[in-house]
């Protein structure tokens, strides 16, 4: 029998786990009528923006993820950027562009001489000048072997002087060693930082750039030393999550991991005077809040609900389902905008079969790239012909897709000796003396979208008596059999920036080694084209080099280039905005209610 | 009673010692290059993805990701292999395990390596194609003397001809006749399995190579959101089961019928899909207003410098959906145990000698059916925790919840699995908690159960 005290023990317990439950529901209920509406007078604009993933840093020379990259840009401002909606390299913190004269002798003759000031007014989150030396403590930084910044170290190697004039601290000079059409935009586009926020202890301030990076600098102990201590600090998360400042026109007020990053305008917007200079000197809405939402519907219900203002990362069936709510509700705007992005099915030219144009030429046109445009992408994507995407000047209009044509595919393999002479219905030729059946492996990512364009692909080539097995890989898997060699065909995207195009690294012969040309394309003249790309500065005629580049690819076939997409992204309808091909497609800080 | 408890952790040791093991050798079996995967970055510039990054910059990769060390204690080698390769860099060693396993020649190799690393650090811009081919230590011999030949420097540079001449004669004279004999090497205690076990231990995982947090913080931060929702949804849940499936037991009749039929199909209802219309038809007014009834997902209010209590209170509307969700499963399953536990308990003898004293129904029900019939339910809790927090994943995507199932499913897709390591632990560890809470309670409610059994 339970004793007294035991029972009135129970009975306290009971109380309070329904009054634990109670608290729980009132509280629940309470706080569902208090729901923030963010759709408020133009003078309190709070932008909130949906994002798919959280951004891994807010750092520029660190971060990885793009939604980290569109974060930081609204933070931190660089020398120079292009324009979202002109798509013009012009001056941010730079009074003017930058005077670009040529050296014709001594140490570095053959490169250029980069003169530039920043502006007077531009100011940290502090209040303190932007100078000089914070560049050239940003530029320092940025060689630190350290710190894993791969794509700012990308092209630096032609940068040998950086020096701040002693009695201007904000006119800059940068020497380079030799013409490079990257040159202006490694120099002036990345991000610049405060010097005395994320290098207090003045660690990099005794060095200069040319020391650091000379060769000698790699065996002295002593900058090994403070470069290792540098980059320890400036690696440590307080720089990515906490401390996070910049000149641009919103200042960090807080992350909350997996939720939300909350930025907000400045009091004093040195800027806003500059507003017409260039669009990242816009501050349109108060502050800026971006969601954390993994799941796209739950999203588009929030958006639906008035509760963020912004959604994109959307898929395109996604987008055609917002079109038809659209149409009865009226209360988005639904843009797509077509982003410098393109993919492609690259060929390993290594490989016995696809080391024969006419097999590359015949399984490109077996690809029904229209189809594939309609199916996958729901229209919104346009077909492309060569690695650089058709919003780009430098795009040759006068080259057509290679339609879909199966019997052309055919007269092609027929042509050059592929036949199924052992009737087990894959068609084979004795190459180097050894008969090979065309086998061929795709590798894909796990996307989906990956692994359905390689199914319309094998469907295809299937008919013609062309064995295909699709591989799906977890990225680091992808990337190891990409560096090892280990595919036939391999289901990749690649992004671009607006500026020039450096097809170096992925289609020169020498970058099969050393680069990320990994499907072993070899070509002589294209070698020499992109040698003499990578040197015009001259935009005209440049443009005349990469259309013949373009030319000797869409002959070569080194790859299957298949669409430029469209992102979607829909608005609550009170919004006005601009779309850009740029991603992520907008540019938040120039978004503004309608009256 | 403590007794029980200190010996039955005791015990779990080992097993939380197995569970690091299989975590390590599971991180160790999965494809692809974690320190290639680290390197890559945005492209910047165009066309500059998977450009810049040297063989310093891969070892210090290595170097900070603990990779550059032996995986164990020690290694089954082929008999020709030399501990001196051991002491190379990380890529270099890579390199000389290559080289050695396709030519043999192990001295040799040690003198190449010497002598590539003597000219990489040359930075000879003479010689600059045959550098950037030796950082990459991608190619093979073959390879290396044709790019060595066409440099066309061979005449002028000593260290570039030795690296001929050793790779030449390598290359030439492979030993074909290698001991198929193993030998083992010791590496000692400076070993990766050996540094995360020690670590892991003591809860130390490291920090996140995404973005450089402690990857124990990132797991305590997300587990909270997890356990909140999870011990909520468990009281729901369990509370509710209790009532209607002791209610429908008891009863019977066209109670139990009705509650059968709609628990059955609450238990057959899919969580993502419960979740999922929750989200879409009730946090809207796009299906009239009366739908509109829970907050939007995701959309969090706080502010600045909030605590967590703090927040949980600010936001804890944003919990219903998740809460019910995961409770309604989890109740329909209960409930069908606690139904036919007190079906199977009111029909002995105890029962009807209860009534025969005339006690009340409700007492009889309360005071002694219900607490033999409840016994199931204490081994089911052990189960439902971990299963619980891993079932969480979907509902915490949808619902928008920052939670350790989020956690998981980002680190999966990121290859971190420093964290996936740390959340497995903490899963095993929960399961083992639930399996001490449930045999702690199972002797509290049944005196027949002894502690030292």
């Amino acid at each position: 029998m339970p004793n007294r005290s035991n029972t009135q023990a129970a009975d306290t317990t009971r109380i309070a786990i329904i009054r634990l439950l109670g608290l729980f529901i009132i509280t629940s209920f309470f706080a569902c009528n208090n729901d923030p509406d963010h759709t408020n007078a133009e003078a309190q604009f709070d932008l909130s923006i949906r994002l798919g993933f959280e951004p891994d840093r807010l750092n520029p020379m660190l971060s990885k993820q793009t939604q980290a990259t569109q974060i930081e840009g609204m933070i931190f401002l660089p020398l120079a950027d292009y324009n979202p909606f002109n798509l013009k390299l012009e001056p941010v913190l730079l009074k003017s562009p930058p005077k670009i004269t040529q050296i014709t002798d001594g140490l570095y003759a053959g490169g250029s001489k980069y003169e530039m000031e920043i502006m007077n007014e531009a100011r940290w989150d502090d209040g303190t000048p932007v100078t000089g030396h914070d560049y050239a403590f940003t530029m320092k930084a940025a060689l630190d072997p350290y710190l894993v910044n791969t794509a700012w170290k990308a092209h630096m190697e032609h940068i040998t002087e950086i020096n701040i004039d002693s009695t201007n601290p904000n006119k800059i000079t940068v020497l380079t060693n030799n013409r490079y059409i990257l040159s202006e935009e490694v120099i002036t586009t990345n991000d610049v930082y405060p010097e005395h926020i994320y290098d207090p202890q003045h660690l990099l301030k005794p060095y200069s750039f040319a020391t650091l990076k000379s060769p000698d600098a790699e065996h002295d102990l002593q900058i090994d030393s403070i470069l290792h201590d540098f980059a320890d600090r400036f690696n440590d998360e307080k720089y990515s999550r906490s401390v996070v400042s910049g000149a641009g026109p919103y200042t960090f007020v807080e992350w909350i991991p997996n939720q939300q990053v909350v930025l907000k305008r400045k009091d004093q917007w040195w800027g806003a005077l500059f507003e017409q200079k260039h669009p990242s000197f816009q501050a349109k809405p108060a502050s800026i809040t971006y969601y954390m939402i993994p799941d796209a519907q739950t999203a588009i219900t929030a958006l639906k609900d008035g509760k963020v203002n912004l959604v994109a990362e959307l898929s395109p069936e996604q987008y055609t389902g917002l079109q038809q709510y659209n149409d009865i509700n009226h209360s988005l705007t639904l843009e797509a905008p077509s982003v410098l992005q393109y993919y492609f099915i690259a060929y390993n030219s290594d490989r016995p079969g696809l080391r024969e144009k006419a097999v590359r030429q015949a399984i490109t046109r077996l690809m029904n790239v229209q189809s594939l445009i309609d199916q996958l992408f729901f229209g919104l994507a346009e077909p492309t012909v060569g690695p650089i995407p058709p919003q780009h000047k430098a795009y040759d209009q006068d080259l057509i897709p290679i339609g879909f044509d199966p019997a052309a595919a055919k007269k092609l393999l027929d042509q050059s000796g592929w036949k199924d002479t052992d009737q087990d219905g894959v068609i084979d030729k004795i190459v180097d003396g050894k008969k090979h059946d065309l086998h061929l492996h795709i590798l894909t990512s796990r996307l989906q979208l990956s692994q359905d364009v390689a199914i319309i692909l094998k469907v295809e080539v299937q008919k013609l008596g062309i064995k295909m097995d699709i591989i799906p890989d977890d990225l680091p898997k992808l990337l190891q059999d990409l560096n090892n060699g280990d595919f036939d065909l391999v289901c990749l995207s690649s992004s671009h920036s607006i500026g020039p195009y450096d097809p170096y690294n992925y289609w020169h012969s020498q970058a099969t080694t050393y680069g990320s040309n990994h499907f072993n394309f070899r070509n002589s003249t294209a070698d020499s084209l992109i040698t003499l790309i990578r040197e015009t500065l001259d935009e005209d005629q440049r443009n005349q080099l990469y259309k013949q580049f373009q030319k000797i690819l869409f002959e070569e076939q080194p790859a299957l280039f298949l669409v430029s997409p469209r992102v979607p992204i829909a608005a609550t309808s009170d919004l006005i905005f601009k779309t850009t091909t740029l991603r992520p497609g907008y540019f938040e800080n120039t978004i503004s209610l309608k009256k | 009673m403590w007794r029980f408890v200190v010996r039955r952790i005791a015990l779990t040791l080992p097993t939380i010692f197995l569970v690091l093991s299989i975590i390590f050798l599971l991180t160790k079996l999965v494809p692809g290059d974690p320190i290639l995967t680290d390197l890559q970055n945005n492209e910047r510039f165009s066309g500059s993805r998977g450009a810049g990054f040297s063989a310093k910059m891969y070892n210090q990769t290595a170097e900070k990701l603990g990779l550059d060390k032996p995986d164990f204690y020690f290694s089954i080698v082929p008999a020709n292999y030399s501990h001196d390769l051991y002491d190379l860099a990380y890529l270099q060693r890579l390199f000389a395990f290559r080289v050695l396993h396709d030519y043999g020649h192990p001295e040799s190799i040690v003198k190449l390596m010497e002598k590539m690393d003597q000219l990489v650090q040359s930075n000879s811009r003479n010689d600059q194609t045959v550098i950037n081919h030796l950082n990459t230590y991608s190619p093979d011999l073959a390879t290396l003397i044709r790019v060595i030949e066409e440099s066309g420097s061979l005449t002028k540079n000593d260290t570039l001809q030795e690296i001929n001449n050793l790779v030449t004669s390598i290359v030439n004279a492979r030993q074909k006749d290698i001991s198929l004999i193993p030998k083992i090497i010791w590496h000692g205690f400076d070993n990766q399995y050996h540094i995360w076990v020690s670590r892991a231990f003591l809860l130390n995982f490291g920090t996140s190579v995404t973005d450089g947090q402690p990857v124990a913080r990132k797991v305590y931060h997300a587990l909270r959101w997890t356990l909140v929702i999870n011990l909520l949804a468990i009281v729901v849940g369990y509370t509710l089961a209790i009532l209607i499936g002791t209610y429908a037991g008891w009863k019977g009749g066209i109670f139990d019928t009705i509650s059968s039929a709609i628990l059955t199909g609450f238990y057959a209802i899919p969580v993502f899909w419960l979740a999922t219309i929750l989200v879409v038809f009730f946090t809207t007014p796009e299906y009239g207003t009366w739908t509109n009834i829970f907050p939007a997902a995701g959309i969090w209010k706080t502010d600045y410098g909030n605590t967590f209590i703090q927040i949980i209170h600010q936001n804890a509307s944003l919990l219903i959906i998740p809460v019910i969700t995961l409770s309604f499963s989890l109740m329909a399953y209960i409930a069908r145990i606690m139904r036919n536990s007190v079906i199977e308990e009111k029909n002995k003898s105890y029962v009807i000698h209860a009534k025969v004293k005339g006690l009340s129904d409700r007492v009889i029900l309360w005071k002694h059916v219900f607490r033999n019939a409840s016994f199931p339910l204490i081994t089911i809790l052990a189960s439902v925790i971990p299963a619980a927090i891993a079932g969480s994943l979907v509902v915490e995507v949808i619902c928008s919840i920052p939670g350790s199932g989020r956690l998981l499913y980002n680190a999966i897709l990121e290859q971190e699995w420093s964290i996936v390591s740390a959340v497995v632990m903490i899963s095993s560890l929960l399961t083992i908690l639930g399996l001490l809470i449930s045999d702690i309670l199972y002797r509290w409610v049944d005196p027949r159960v002894k502690w030292d059994t």
